[in-house]
Formats: structure tokens, C-alpha cells, sequence
């Protein structure tokens, strides 16, 4: 008997502790195939609830969390397994959470929660350890570390009272009254998270990603890069030479998102563009090839991206300009077809706020990759009273688009002078982009083709052989190009015969009666 | 042998023989199942959704393949509006009408248009026969309708019948207002205002019916000043002018109800489809033309892309920095500069202008048991003929205009001299034909470049085909320069 309750003993003992030895190594799994799950009420096109979305996956897929966007009417009982977080997101407070499915499943979730917006049950309330106040009519001053931005006036809001102090708080939202009361903006107990409502934009989207960074464990404070946008090789060419020049006078590191074009790149339009961004390479600033837009393709043009892509880096590569990354809307990490065929491409990504959207087949299934920076326009942050070390909870790219006047360049560049922050320079970029036979290379600032240094002050242009455009012609085409031109000759020989009758005849005719 | 052929003439003229070969030979194609036309190139929703007609829903897509025979019809209020002006509205809902007194309220069978096209043409076929043949009944005038079921029945125009297009509409009553002159010139009818009031319904439904048209005003008010010349009094006259007013202002009208987008498309399209082709690299020509030769790397792009394009042509930068800059004032200005390229281009455009047959869609229907995006080869004989072996020279054009104005013009000459209308009416419709041939290419290109150009130019293969039928009949009957029918000739009598 003793010897059985021994051995049952030690065999506890054991399990116990061989599951002690494994946690660590579970969590390291865990850690590396965290996935969360948003789950929105609905897209509120009245309040552009598209545009929040779009933002809170950029940010998550910027903080290396791969998230799986659905609506609830989409949840299915159970789905909530797999994955290791779950956020949901109420954009219509007066619809909120109607599937009862993922309530439930949400209730008994053991990882990490986030509830954005309103509509907080008191469930969630008492697990973040508090309990639900509603503000009504209030502009309140958003406040976090040093920085502070007054928010628009806000008809409703569901703050948290009663926290208690183990409970972290990130920001502050502060009344404009004389005897000013405030409350926590984000608020994180344990596994359980709840930011009152959510802002693609400013300080609040800022203060929300900090807040996300801190429940998800992301504690790495991040200097945003200087992001030019919308260059094209259609634009001003002199504006955007001096505008390179002028942040490498000032020693501002910067990045540009440049579009390209996949054929005419025999043209001389086209090395008159690739010798500005050549001399931006050698200014110090960076390229991400920013991706073309979407028209209408169908689902098996996969292929055809692919290509599109892979000649834009080789077409450029040809006249020494390496792009290190990829730049596109938000919305490409969406999509099957456009992630796969061209985001893959690059470990380095900058992902801008959707414009247009056109999806190929969207699957709401976005990865994170290696590095993917969130794009913010500056102006964003025009009403925040910045200080010089503010601080970003992930990679940050501060986009500025390229003017197209010497005004506009004048405005930028006081705007751009006024920022004073702390910009991340590119040389620590680490980047490869692989597409089709080529591997192009970028690391402590210098690039690499293929395994080859290259060195990007000897410009190359290759010369330009003009090609003549014309539309293409069917076969035999010469044949009947030849027998026209006969029957060409051949009419002319009889309208020169007819108009010489024509006149003969005249002259008989008048003769006639000359006698 | 001759008493056959007298007794024949007796009770068909070549006009009915016309028609009843026409009405079997295009009646096969467009009504006897497996019925024939044309797919979906993605336009039809232009003319369908805006008359109450819609796409049922298949599995397979419904475009370019194969021809859709069966569409629903919207039962309930329809938020559609026009997507552009166009008066093949009217057939439309007149066919959705038939279609429901007569078929169904809720599937309409495009074969109802087709009634509709089929009964309009058929009447063009037998008015344009007579008008050419007229008032003869010899062998030569039987010879004559043949040739015109040979041509004016090719498949290739008829296909169109069963479709959303709005090209046969335009077709047959081009083939009306052509035909009403001449019959006015030949003094066909004994009352002239029937024939009158035909050529101008006729030509502003021909005006109105597609926007690429409203230019054919000026064309057709060169033609009806040959009414002018009738033996007329003057409230009739007064009617005429009214008349010529009338195809001015529908053609006007037609013109200002191209919305902008339209605008901003053909722009775009005559700039990447036609500035920059036809040439090597057009770097130097841009800058000298005011434009950024960057816009050079749009070459042969759409306006709206099929799958990725640099950028949104649509977008406000390009429309501020390009469209907005390249208008029609500019497109002239840099042909003049460019002549060459313009040649060049002009002949690019005149190099399919007698294909007809539309190759990009098929014509069978899914269940027919032919390949995707096949073409019928039933009477196409004209059209696959005169498609290749006609010359694929602007220059060609032109010398053919030239020699045939200056033969019409004698007789002209010689009917003012002796004071008779037929020669004169007959030669400013043949002076308004030729204007279609001449600048209908210029203005293609000059609108859109290289791009849709069997679209932009569907008139002037229809044009030639008149001009040279008119032609063969007036030799055949002797009457190039001699307008006056001795009275022995005369068969109708």
C-alpha cells in the first residue's frame, strides 16, 4: 500500500514537474504563433468604420501579430480556439454584439481579450476590475507621457471607475473644467484590455497602439522614419530632387514610397526618374516600390502581379536603384492574391491607410512579416503637443505626400522643419527582397544584388533604345499591306486616265461647236 | 426563256426579291434555335439596366463567350438611371414591352429585339433596293438587289440584331436616311413628304442614338440642302430649313450630354493611345507640345485598367496635370506639329476599316455545342472579303473620295445646267457620305487615338458599302451622268 501511494506520489511529482520544465518552452511557442481574432459588429459606413479597421489591423500586423479579421454574423461556435488572442471592436453602438455564439465563447476564452469601442457588458467590466460609467457631452485632452491632444467633442463615452491599483492604466483622458476629473483612456487587467473608443489618426491612435503593445507584451519603443509618398514617375522630378536634398542637408533620414512602371522602361522619361531616386540613394534616404493600383482583375491575375513586381525591382535594379521594401494599402494584406504575389516578396513593409479599395479575393487573413512599419500622415499629428522623445510602440512611418508646387514645397518644408522628433534612420534597416531569380540585399546601408555589393554612386544608366510603338498586326498583315499599296498605284493610274478623258472630252465637246 | 423573266418582273420587283432573300437569310441566323449574335464585350449593362433588364444570375460568367439569349426582367421599381444619352432607349423598352404582352413579365428573350431590328431592316432593304433601281425591272436591277442582300444582309451586320449594342439601330436607320434621299431623288413615290419626313426621323434617331454621332450633324446638313433644290414652294421650304435646324440641334444636344468622365476617357485614351504611338520615343515632342514628357510612360495605358496600373488615371493629379492640360485644342495643335505621326496613325485607322465582324466575342450560345468566343461563318462572304482585300491606306480613302466626288459632281454640273434636282440632290448626298469617309478617321483618332477604333468608326464601312452599291447601280443602268429616264425606260409605268 505504501509503496502504491509512493509511487503515485513521485508520479505526480513528476508530471508536476515535468510540465514546470516545458512551460517555458510552450510559451516560446505560443509567443511565436500568437494569431488574434478582430471581431467587428459591423462596418458602420456612416462613421467610416472601414478606415478603423483597416487601421487596428496595420497596427497589430505592425506589432508582429498576424490577425484574422470577421464580422460577427461570420463567428462560428468554436473558432476562438485557435488563436491566442481576441479582440472585438463595436463600431455601432446601437447595434453592438448581437451573436450570442461568440459571447459565449468569448466568455470562457482563456487569452488575452480587448474590447474597443462601447457596448462593455458588466461582464468585461468587473473582469477588468471596475465598473462601467457612461459620459455624456464632453471634449475631453487626451493626455500620454509628455505628449497631449484635444479630441473632438464626444456625444458618449464608457469610461472605467473603481479600478483598483493593480490595474494598469495607459493615457489619460482630462475634462476642460475648472476642477478638471479624469480618466484612464486604456486600461489593462491581467489578460483583459478595454480602450474606450479607437482613432486611425493623432495621439489616440498612438496612445491605443502603446496600450495594445503593452497587453500583447510588446515592450520595444520604436523612432518613426520620414516617409515621402506619392511619387511617381509622373511627378514634379525638380521637387522631388529638392526636397531629397534638402532633408540630407538637414540630416533628416528619410524613406520614399515610389511607384513604378513595368513596361515603356526604355524610355527616356523613365532613367530621367530613376536618376533622382539614384541620387536619393545616395542622399541618404531609402526606397520602398510602392505598388500599383488595382483596376479590375480577375482571381487568376496572381501571376501576372507576380510579374509586374519582380520587372519593377529588375527594371530599376538595372539603372542602380535598389528598392528594400514594399509599400501598399493596408487593404493588400487583406487579399490572398495581391499578399501573396507581391507583399511576400519583401520582409520589410510600409502599410499606408487604405484609398481605394479593390480587392482580388479578400480573405481577411493578414500575416506579420519581419518588419512592417505603420504609416500616419504627419499632419495627423498637428494638434498633438509633441515632445522631442515621443514615443511609438512600433515601427512608425511618418508619411509626408510629395507636393506638387514650389508652394506646396515651401509649406513642407516648414512643416517638416517645425517637427523636432527623433527620426529612425534606415541604414539599421535590415531587408531582403526576393522576386523571381533576383535577391536584392540591403544592410548597414549598403546593397546587394544577388550576393554582390553594388555600388550605387557609379549611376548606370543603360542607353535607351527608343522603341516604336505601333498596334500589333495580324498575320499575312505584309501581304495585304503589299497588294494594297498595288491596287493603291492602280487606282491612281485610272484616276489620272479618267480625269485626262474627262478633259479630252471637254475639249471634243467644245470643239464641236467651235466650226 | 424571256417571257419567264417577264412574268417574274411582273409580280416581284428586284426591291421585294431583296427583302424576301434578305428577311430568309438573316431570319436563319437570328431566330431559328440555336439562334446566333453577339456576346457581352461588358457594355450591355448601358442599354439594360436603365430599361428594366438585368442579367439572371448563372454560375459561368455571361461575358465575351457566348451569347446570353434569356435576361430577367425588374419587377419592381428600378433605381437605374442612364448611364449615357442615347435613343436606343426607346427600342429597348419597346422591345421589354413586347417581350411581356407577348412572352413573359418576368424573362425577357433578346430575341424580341431582334423582331424589332429585323422588321425596321428588312423595310431599309426593300426602300434601299428601289431607290437604286428604280424605275427600272431589267435584269441588271435583279442583279442589283442581289448585290445588296450580299452586302447590306452579311452576317456581320445582322449578328448585332441579337444584342444590347446600340450599332444596328444606327445601321438601319443610316440605311433609311441614305436610302430616302435617293428615292426623293428618283421621285420613287409620288408624294415626296413621306420620304422627307423619313430622312430627318431617321438621321436624328441616327444623331441621337450614340454620342460619337452628334458630329454627322454637319454631314446630314449638307445633305438635306440638296431638299433645297426640290421643286418646292415655300412653306415647304420653310419645313426643310425647320428640318435642318432640327438635326443641328439634335446633334448639338447629343454633343452636350457627354459627361465629363466620357470626356476624361477619350482624352486620356487619344493622348496614351494616340500622342504616344505611331513613334519612337515621343520624349522631346511632349516637352516641346507644354506636357511633362514623363506622361511618355503612359504609353498604351487604359483609363480604366483591366488589372494594375503606375496610377488612377482617373485621379486628381493626372487629371490636373495631364487631362486638363491635353484638350482637343492641344491634340490639333500637336498633329500639326507631328504630321508624320498623325499620317501614320491615320493610317493605322484605316487599316481594319472594312472589318466588320466584331472578333473580340462570339456569337453561338452556350448550349449550341460550339467553342468559346466562336465566330459564325454563315454570309459573311462580303464582309470577310472587303475586310481583307480592301486597301489599308488613308491615302487609298482619300483618292477614292476624290475620284468619286468629281463623278458626281459632273452630273451635278450637268442637271444644275439643265436645270434638274436629281443630279444635284444625288451629288450633296454623295458629297455627305464622302465627308463621313474623310473625317470620320480624323476624328477617331483625334478622340481616342488607336483604341476602340472599329467602334469609333462603324459608320464609314457602312458608308462605302452605300457609296460603292450606288455606284455599281448607276453604271448598270446607265445613268452616271445621264439622270433623265427616257420614257420608254421606264418599267414602273
Amino acid at each position: 500500500m505504501m509503496k502504491n501511494r509512493l509511487l503515485t506520489y513521485i508520479l505526480i511529482i513528476g508530471i508536476l514537474f515535468s510540465s514546470l520544465l516545458s512551460m517555458p518552452t510552450n510559451r516560446v511557442k505560443a509567443a511565436t504563433q500568437e494569431r488574434v481574432l478582430l471581431v467587428y459588429d459591423s462596418e458602420n459606413d456612416v462613421e467610416q468604420s472601414g478606415k478603423q479597421i483597416d487601421a487596428l489591423q496595420r497596427i497589430l500586423t505592425s506589432l508582429n501579430l498576424p490577425v484574422k479579421t470577421i464580422s460577427q454574423n461570420n463567428y462560428k461556435s468554436g473558432m476562438l480556439k485557435n488563436y491566442s488572442g481576441v479582440i472585438t471592436m463595436i463600431n455601432w453602438r446601437q447595434v453592438g454584439l448581437t451573436n450570442k455564439v461568440f459571447i459565449h465563447d468569448r466568455e470562457k476564452f482563456s487569452g488575452i481579450r480587448l474590447h474597443i469601442g462601447d457596448n462593455l457588458t458588466a461582464n468585461e467590466a468587473a473582469q477588468l476590475g471596475g465598473h462601467a460609467r457612461r459620459i455624456y457631452q464632453q471634449q475631453f485632452i487626451l493626455k500620454i507621457n509628455q505628449d497631449e491632444q484635444l479630441l473632438p467633442f464626444s456625444e458618449t463615452i464608457t469610461v472605467l471607475d473603481g479600478l483598483s491599483n493593480q490595474v494598469q492604466k495607459v493615457g489619460i483622458l482630462a475634462t476642460q473644467e475648472k476642477n478638471q476629473k479624469s480618466y484612464p483612456y486604456g486600461i489593462i487587467n491581467g489578460q483583459n484590455g478595454y480602450l474606450p473608443y479607437f482613432n486611425s489618426g493623432g495621439l489616440s491612435s498612438l496612445a491605443a497602439s502603446q496600450m495594445i503593445a503593452k497587453l500583447f507584451g510588446k515592450n520595444d519603443t520604436y523612432q518613426p522614419m520620414l516617409t515621402i509618398t506619392n511619387v511617381t514617375p509622373y511627378s514634379d522630378l525638380k521637387i522631388l530632387d529638392a526636397l531629397s536634398l534638402y532633408c540630407y542637408q538637414k540630416e533628416i533620414p528619410f524613406a520614399i514610397s515610389a511607384s513604378s512602371v513595368s513596361d515603356n522602361t526604355q524610355m527616356k522619361a523613365f532613367t530621367r526618374y530613376t536618376t533622382v531616386l539614384n541620387s536619393i540613394e545616395n542622399r541618404g534616404g531609402v526606397i520602398f516600390a510602392q505598388m500599383p493600383i488595382v483596376g479590375a482583375p480577375p482571381i487568376s491575375s496572381g501571376s501576372e502581379l507576380s510579374q509586374i513586381v519582380s520587372s519593377y525591382m529588375v527594371s530599376l535594379a538595372r539603372e542602380n536603384v535598389y528598392p528594400i521594401g514594399i509599400s501598399s494599402f493596408g487593404y493588400w494584406n487583406q487579399d490572398e492574391i495581391l499578399r501573396d504575389n507581391a507583399l511576400k516578396k519583401a520582409n520589410n513593409l510600409i502599410l499606408l491607410p487604405n484609398e481605394k479599395v479593390v480587392y482580388v479575393k479578400q480573405d481577411n487573413n493578414a500575416l506579420s512579416t519581419k518588419k512592417s512599419f505603420y504609416a500616419m500622415s504627419v499632419s495627423s499629428l498637428n494638434k498633438v503637443k509633441k515632445s522631442y522623445d515621443m514615443s511609438f510602440s512600433m515601427p512608425t512611418a511618418l508619411t509626408v505626400s510629395l507636393p506638387d508646387s514650389k508652394v506646396g514645397m515651401h509649406d513642407l518644408e516648414q512643416e517638416i522643419n517645425g517637427l523636432q522628433l527623433n527620426w529612425f534612420d534606415p541604414v539599421n534597416l535590415n531587408t531582403t527582397v526576393k522576386t523571381g531569380t533576383s535577391l536584392m540585399r540591403y544592410r548597414n546601408g549598403d546593397y546587394y544584388m544577388n550576393g554582390k555589393k553594388e555600388d550605387i554612386q557609379n549611376t548606370q544608366n543603360t542607353n535607351n533604345i527608343p522603341i516604336f510603338a505601333t498596334k500589333q498586326e495580324p498575320l499575312f498583315s505584309n501581304f495585304f499591306h503589299l497588294q494594297g499599296n498595288i491596287l493603291m498605284g492602280f487606282f491612281i493610274i485610272v484616276l489620272l486616265i479618267l480625269i485626262i478623258f474627262t478633259l479630252l472630252g471637254r475639249k471634243i465637246y467644245k470643239n464641236m461647236f467651235k466650226r | 426563256m424571256r417571257i419567264g423573266f417577264n412574268k417574274f418582273k411582273k409580280y416581284i420587283s428586284p426591291a421585294m426579291m431583296a427583302m424576301i432573300l434578305a428577311a430568309i437569310i438573316s431570319g436563319i441566323l437570328l431566330f431559328i434555335s440555336p439562334i446566333h449574335g453577339l456576346a457581352d464585350n461588358g457594355d450591355f449593362y448601358r442599354a439594360m439596366n436603365s430599361n428594366g433588364v438585368y442579367r439572371l444570375p448563372t454560375h459561368y460568367s455571361q461575358s465575351l463567350d457566348y451569347v446570353i439569349p434569356k435576361f430577367g426582367i425588374y419587377q419592381y421599381y428600378n433605381e437605374n438611371t442612364a448611364a449615357v444619352f442615347t435613343s436606343q432607349a426607346m427600342i429597348v423598352k419597346f422591345a421589354v414591352f413586347l417581350n411581356k404582352v407577348f412572352y413573359s413579365k418576368t424573362i425577357f428573350d433578346i430575341r424580341f429585339l431582334a423582331i424589332i431590328y429585323y422588321v425596321f431592316f428588312l423595310g431599309a432593304i426593300y426602300l434601299l433596293t428601289k431607290s437604286l433601281v428604280f424605275p427600272y425591272r431589267r435584269i441588271r436591277s435583279y442583279v442589283v438587289a442581289l448585290l445588296v442582300v450580299f452586302i447590306f444582309a452579311d452576317s456581320s451586320f445582322t449578328l448585332y440584331f441579337n444584342s444590347f449594342f446600340a450599332e444596328p439601330g444606327m445601321y438601319i436607320v443610316m440605311l433609311y436616311s441614305f436610302a430616302s434621299i435617293l428615292a426623293i431623288s428618283r421621285d420613287c413615290f409620288k408624294k415626296r413628304w413621306p420620304m422627307i419626313l423619313l430622312f430627318f426621323a431617321s438621321t436624328i434617331f441616327l444623331l441621337t442614338v450614340k454620342q460619337q454621332n452628334a458630329p454627322l450633324a454637319l454631314t446630314f446638313t449638307v445633305v438635306a440642302v440638296g431638299l433645297m433644290f426640290l421643286p418646292n414652294f415655300k412653306a415647304r421650304r420653310f419645313a426643310i430649313f425647320g428640318g435642318i435646324i432640327a438635326l443641328l440641334f439634335a446633334g448639338a444636344f447629343t454633343y452636350s450630354k457627354i459627361n465629363s468622365e466620357f470626356n476624361d476617357v477619350n482624352q486620356y485614351q487619344s493622348f496614351t493611345h494616340g500622342v504616344l504611338m505611331e513613334t519612337g520615343d515621343p520624349d522631346k515632342q511632349l516637352s516641346k507640345a507644354g506636357v511633362s514628357s514623363q506622361y511618355s510612360l503612359m504609353r498604351m495605358q487604359e483609363y480604366y485598367p483591366r488589372t494594375y496600373d503606375t496610377v488612377q488615371p482617373g485621379s486628381k493629379y493626372v487629371e490636373k496635370h495631364l487631362i486638363a492640360k491635353t484638350g482637343m485644342g492641344w491634340l490639333i495643335k500637336y498633329y500639326l506639329q507631328n504630321p508624320k505621326q498623325f499620317v501614320r496613325l491615320l493610317d493605322v485607322s484605316t487599316k481594319d476599316i472594312m472589318v466588320t465582324q466584331v472578333k473580340a466575342v462570339g456569337n453561338f450560345t452556350r448550349n449550341s455545342g460550339h467553342k468559346p468566343q466562336e465566330h459564325t461563318k454563315y454570309f459573311v462572304l462580303f464582309s470577310t472579303y472587303a475586310g481583307t482585300f480592301f486597301p489599308n491606306k488613308y491615302g487609298f480613302i482619300c483618292l477614292y473620295v476624290f475620284g468619286y466626288t468629281i463623278v458626281y459632281a459632273i452630273s451635278c454640273f450637268l442637271d444644275f445646267r439643265a436645270k434638274r434636282y436629281q443630279g444635284v440632290v444625288r451629288f450633296l448626298l454623295v458629297f455627305g457620305m464622302m465627308t463621313i469617309i474623310v473625317f470620320i478617321p480624323i476624328i477617331s483618332v483625334l478622340a481616342a487615338g488607336e483604341a476602340d477604333l472599329a467602334k469609333h468608326q462603324f459608320i464609314v464601312p457602312i458608308t462605302l458599302d452605300l457609296t460603292f452599291i450606288l455606284f455599281i447601280s448607276d453604271i448598270l443602268h446607265h445613268r452616271l451622268w445621264n439622270t433623265k429616264v427616257a420614257d420608254g425606260d421606264n418599267d414602273e409605268k
